[in-house]
């Protein structure tokens, strides 16, 4: 398919193409910032390295560890993604808006005012807790009396995984 | 009927099944907005999202459940209209086609901000809707073809990403994404077999690099297709595999893509009976055409 005939039997379609190819290569040039459906498909392109630390969120629940790796590889997501999301939640949500703040009211054209609510959350940490202590005891199966979650940071040394310091216990999730 | 609709009548109903395989899997992991009941968003520096939560979407859907049931209802039920459109020639599919990339487009950057999902893996469930937007035989077949050239696009640029971002030239780049990738699983059972493979893996650098590269390659080999569609069912075949071996070795599931095979499979068909797309005859409408 040449663009030429393409531009020849339907020139709606050529220039959506031209643009959207446009915003690919723009978007995909100056590397941070994307417009769905131009996306940045570089995901685990950037250098990785055997030093880096690595962190782990361990959960004890009724007074029991739940075992990462006897759960399904979306709870184990959801275990360990989610207290990290909402760590950084507030951080991440105001440098995108700090960011995007320019292009999305045309530089003055429209008023922040009345939208920039939109793009925060109105959570704390009892709501968070409740949410994420329904979602533990959705994984196993049991009523959560007691929740208590742990951050470690671990290190690949000597060929193996080994903890760089004490599990440190999470002060957002409050206690129940 | 012609041949052509047959042609876009099974490419409905590969996107639809897909689509629905797609929706158990969530169902049954719970990731349905619903499911998941939402507390909190993370926003993207993404323009689209963000243009879209002007409209306040994000904080509809959190804590308000019966919108939540609403919006995952939708998201299967839409699609199924679009098949059945299609399937009864019915003269609005057209707008539901339209009506479908849109609804998809919002759904997909709502969960994708309150999961753990990417919205990279909605891309196909957004664009190929556009397919059947298309109310003519050649403006069918041009789109089917721009949808697989997007694709190809798509698998280049991660490509070329590995090489730009330095990702390829780094010896120890899958050794340490895998135990990145795999931390919590490592460190609560090191001695299963899981772990075992990922830990030898990991020790053994250059191996692990070469897995890297095959992958790189199996993406870059996807530039052949810019020139021929012959190759395209050797495509297809290494796109599944690539599905499989991400899925074993990353844990990441790859799954709602295959859609986008069927741009490559149908495309090749459709040239073979017909000729190319740009040495037909234009332009009858679907209802026209369809005896």
């Amino acid at each position: 398919m040449s663009l030429k005939k393409l531009y020849q039997h339907n020139k709606f379609l050529f220039f959506t193409v031209i643009l959207f190819l446009a915003a690919y290569f723009y978007l995909n040039y100056k590397w941070g910032i994307s417009a769905t459906p131009v996306q940045q498909y570089g995901m685990f392109s950037g250098p990785f390295s055997l030093q880096d630390t690595l962190q782990v969120y361990q959960v004890k629940v009724n007074g029991q560890w739940i075992n990462n790796a006897r759960v399904s590889t979306i709870e184990r997501d959801l275990i360990q993604s989610f207290p990290e999301y909402y760590r950084s939640e507030n951080m991440v949500n105001r440098e995108v808006y700090n960011n995007l703040e320019s292009y999305l009211f045309m530089g003055g054209l429209l008023s922040p005012t009345g939208h920039r609510h939109k793009f925060f959350n109105q959570v704390n940490d009892t709501l968070f807790t409740n949410w994420y202590r329904a979602r533990i005891s959705g994984i196993i199966q049991e009523k959560v009396n007691s929740l208590q979650v742990y951050r470690q940071l671990f290190t690949w040394k000597n060929s193996r995984l080994n903890p760089i310091d004490t599990p440190t216990k999470l002060t957002f999730i409050v206690a129940l | 009927m012609l041949p052509y609709n047959r042609y876009r009548k099974q490419f409905a109903i590969f996107y639809f099944a897909c689509f629905a395989v797609t929706y158990t899997w969530l169902f049954f992991n719970h990731l349905l907005i619903s499911q998941l009941n939402p507390v909190f968003f993370v926003n993207k520096l993404d323009l689209s999202r963000n243009i879209l939560m002007l409209t306040n979407l994000q904080h509809l859907l959190i804590g308000h459940p019966a919108w939540q049931v609403l919006a995952d209802v939708l998201y299967i039920v839409a699609p199924g209209l679009l098949l059945s459109g299609i399937l009864r020639d019915h003269r609005g599919q057209f707008l539901m086609a339209l009506f479908v990339c849109g609804y998809n487009f919002a759904y997909a950057m709502m969960i994708s901000s309150m999961s753990t999902l990417s919205i990279e893996g909605y891309i196909g469930w957004i664009l190929i809707p556009l397919v059947f937007v298309c109310n003519t035989t050649l403006n069918y077949q041009y789109m089917l073809r721009i949808m697989r050239y997007f694709f190809i696009l798509v698998f280049v640029s991660a490509a070329i990403w590995k090489f730009r971002a330095g990702g390829i030239f780094n010896v120890e780049q899958m050794s340490a994404i895998l135990l990145k990738q795999h931390t919590s699983y490592l460190v609560s059972e090191p001695s299963n077999w899981f772990s075992r493979v990922i830990f030898f893996l990991s020790r053994h650098a250059f191996l692990s690099w070469s897995i890297y590269a095959v992958a790189t390659l199996a993406e870059l080999v996807f530039i052949i297709g810019f020139f021929t569609k012959k190759f395209d069912n050797l495509l297809i075949v290494i796109f599944i595999a690539f599905v499989l071996f991400n899925y074993f070795f990353m844990r990441i599931n790859y799954m709602s893509w295959i859609a986008f095979t069927g741009c490559f499979w149908f495309a090749y068909r459709q040239d073979r009976s017909f000729g190319n797309a740009e040495n037909t005859r234009p332009a009858h409408s679907i209802h026209t055409i369809n005896i």
